[in-house]
């Protein structure tokens, strides 16, 4: 029999290598696993890893004028780790009410070795773009939230209309790609905690960098 | 700065969810880390899970008489540990020549997990078809060594043509075998690899893919 870290670890490995897809609350016995990996001082690391491998990317590309990299917001730019540290870090199944009360609050911190990655590619001549699930109610608190936590620049913020039909994430962000991509934009990277900020079509030539999220799965 | 245990942990990661890719080499600091991941219970395990989830899906399909799996062999079914534990866990740059000698011993050992789902997957009713990177050369060695590692049962066996020119890299080689294998009439279900090599690229049908763990090298 595997301890529950061990089998937990598993479980972590297995969803950011994409082997366990779909799933809409984490196992029970990983809650503890969870808190002390996201608490400790792997989680930064495997997200500073990440990021260093973007940098390394861009670093040596030559910069032109419509040169993009497209982030995601909520656990890529953004952390919300003190919305689901109260919510039994992914235990509990998605309550959108809950969770748009909280990112109302305006109050989600930097994922710092995000910020910093950021900060490094701006400085490269990167345009960036944040491409969202969050709805377009939440465009003030969201323009906010992001300049209070230190990203003070973007080429767009894109937000989703409730009113466009997409079944999932997945279908959403590629038609907003497709969208950048006849807007004469060069998507160079993109960056997500999400498979389905990956995966999907026009994604230009752009290399995808998985940063780490054991909590939650986005279709 | 980060400790080389905390640090490897973090490339290993990036490697299996394919953010560090195209690397000749494991760094220099990863060894000892390496060694104590491929040598502890953390590998076996992250192996299970992978092969247990091809199983949890594979149960809920219905079989049809041309529905296949596809294996890689080495890292996948057949374990290289024996050779990587004598050159470095992937520190040392590939040697094609040593490593064939290796190869052609045929003594590599089963990776547990995987036989154990192999098993399930055949008794489920499905095809197990073998594409391996190994050249043509390697057909009786590796036959052998299959079977005495406990794979007694195959579909195909698919190797590679050393003269084929159409392939540069075992994405393009998988890609076209796999090609042939669905214009021949067989049904990708899934396809189980130690390598993103293994799992991206062209003519994949409807399968689902699984990303055994492979810490030790990168297959372009």
């Amino acid at each position: 029999e595997r301890s529950s870290e061990v089998k937990c670890a598993s479980f972590r490995l297995a969803v950011e290598a994409h082997n366990i897809r779909a799933f809409k609350t984490i196992p029970e016995e990983c809650v503890e696993p969870t808190k002390d990996y996201i608490n400790g001082e792997q989680f930064r690391s495997d997200s500073k890893t990440v990021n260093q491998q973007a940098f390394f990317y861009a670093s040596e590309r030559e910069v032109h004028h419509n040169d993009i990299f497209i982030f995601g917001i909520d656990n890529t730019v953004l952390s919300n780790i003190p919305y689901y540290e109260k919510h039994g870090y992914g235990v509990e199944e998605f309550n959108e009410t809950l969770y748009d009360e909280w990112v109302n609050k305006g109050d989600a911190p930097a994922l710092p070795e995000t910020l910093k990655n950021y900060n490094k590619l701006l400085s490269l001549g990167f345009k960036i773009v944040f491409l969202s699930g969050r709805y377009l109610d939440k465009m003030a608190v969201t323009e906010a939230n992001l300049k209070k936590a230190g990203f003070h620049t973007w080429e767009q913020l894109i937000l989703k209309d409730p009113h466009l039909i997409t079944p999932n994430a997945l279908s959403y962000k590629s038609a907003m790609r497709e969208n950048l991509l006849r807007q004469g934009y060069r998507i160079v990277g993109i960056i997500g905690d999400q498979w389905s900020d990956l995966l999907g079509d026009h994604r230009g030539e752009s290399r995808t960098f998985k940063l780490p999220n054991p909590m939650y799965y986005i279709e | 700065a980060r400790t080389p245990e905390v640090k490897c942990a973090s490339w290993r990661l990036a490697v299996e969810a394919h953010n560090i890719f195209g690397f000749e080499t494991i760094p220099e600091e990863c060894v000892e880390a390496t060694k104590e991941y491929i040598h502890g219970e953390q590998y076996r395990s992250d192996s299970k899970t992978v092969n247990q989830q091809a199983y949890f899906y594979a149960r809920d399909l219905e079989v049809h008489p041309k529905d296949t799996f596809v294996f890689s062999i080495d890292g996948t079914v057949l374990s290289n540990i024996p050779y990587y534990k004598k050159h470095g866990y992937g520190v040392e740059k590939f040697n094609s020549t040593l490593y064939d000698e290796w190869v052609n011993k045929g003594n590599a050992p089963a990776l547990p997990e995987t036989l154990k789902n192999y098993n399930k997957l055949v008794s489920l009713g499905f095809k197990i078809i073998f594409l391996s990177g190994r050249t043509l050369d390697k057909q009786a060695v590796t036959e052998a060594n299959l079977k005495k590692a406990g794979y007694h049962t195959w579909e195909k066996l698919i190797l590679k043509d050393p003269q084929d020119p159409s392939t540069p890299n075992a994405v393009s080689y998988k890609t076209a075998a796999r090609e042939k294998l669905i214009r021949q009439g067989y049904n990708i279900v899934g396809i189980i690899g130690d390598q993103w090599s293994d799992l991206l690229g062209g003519h994949r049908g409807e399968s689902r893919t699984f990303k055994l763990p492979n810490p030790l090298y990168y297959i372009q």
